[in-house]
């Protein structure tokens, strides 16, 4: 599949994706149109705003190393700022990433000559799995960004930053005995956020 | 746990896998739009015979005849453009 064949707007695994990114899509039109006209704020945003789901593709699905992760990353948004003059339906800006984030990581891949399923080719279908882990990831991400803040960040700094309770009780100034207890109701918050996001859809 | 549709060790799993880059690779792709600098100039060198064939040959001596800085990005850019 080449950059320009665009997926659904959220999907990276398929059309049966469900992350739900219900004002996000319409917010990705306008930031690609100021990028249009050299806004830099405006193309930060929309790094910031993807960075998770190209992330997770290299390294999560394709399992990049950091140090090609990092190039392939830059890849990735050099093509997005490169074609921004010619993205048709900016609301769709999702999926075209996430397109361009699966071809960057194949191309290298191929580059470094890693072997997948046959000796001389790597095998596309070998990652279709991954993709579809990312994308549940993903759809867990969109649940967690719908909790009250200080539960969004007690979950992040301890499961995604492998913050210690202390770092975690310094940081956001409570006491770190009560902090597994909060991470427990988080994670309850969590699950019942993403279920009933599942539910609606 | 008795969630149906998604244990509590997935979950766990979800948040580390969508951690996020390091600051870093944030700022570097920040900066693209400045250290490609004008995108009229790609657009030239592509149009150019000439550069292709260099460019297929030694991609770095490619641009640095066409006084294009061999940055990353701008090899990345070059590498999109000619392969659409």
């Amino acid at each position: 599949m080449t950059d320009d064949q665009i997926l659904s707007p959220s999907s990276i695994a398929g059309p049966q994706s469900r992350v739900r990114r219900p004002s996000s899509s319409a917010d990705d039109a306008e930031l690609v149109a100021r990028c249009r006209s050299g806004d830099d704020g405006a193309w930060r945003t929309l790094i910031e705003r993807h960075a998770s789901l190209v992330h997770g593709i290299l390294r999560g699905a394709f399992r990049l190393e950091a140090h090609d992760a990092e190039d392939a990353f830059q890849e990735v948004f050099t093509r997005l700022y490169v074609r921004l003059g010619s993205v048709r339906d900016g609301e769709a800006v999702r999926g075209w990433i996430a397109q361009v984030t699966r071809n960057v990581a194949l191309d290298w891949l191929r580059r470094s000559g890693r072997e997948m399923v046959s000796d001389t080719a790597v095998d596309e279908r070998a990652f279709e799995e991954p993709l579809r882990a990312v994308d549940e990831a993903l759809t867990v991400r969109a649940a967690l960004d719908r909790l009250p803040r200080p539960q969004q960040e007690i979950l992040d700094r301890f499961f995604a930053r492998d913050e210690s309770y202390q770092t975690i009780g310094a940081a956001l100034g409570i006491p770190p005995g009560t902090i597994a207890s909060r991470i427990s109701r988080a994670l309850a918050a969590l699950r019942d956020e993403f279920e009933q996001g599942a539910v609606e859809q | 746990m008795s969630d149906p549709l998604l244990s509590e060790t997935k979950l766990v799993a979800a948040l580390k896998l969508t951690a996020g880059p390091p600051p870093a690779w944030l700022e570097a792709a920040a900066m693209i739009p400045s250290t490609l600098g004008d995108l009229d100039a790609i657009e030239r060198v592509v149009d150019s015979a000439a550069f292709r064939e260099r460019f297929a040959r030694d991609p770095l001596d490619a641009l640095t005849h066409a006084g294009l800085p061999p940055s990353p990005p701008v090899l990345a850019a070059l590498r999109d453009r000619l392969a659409s």
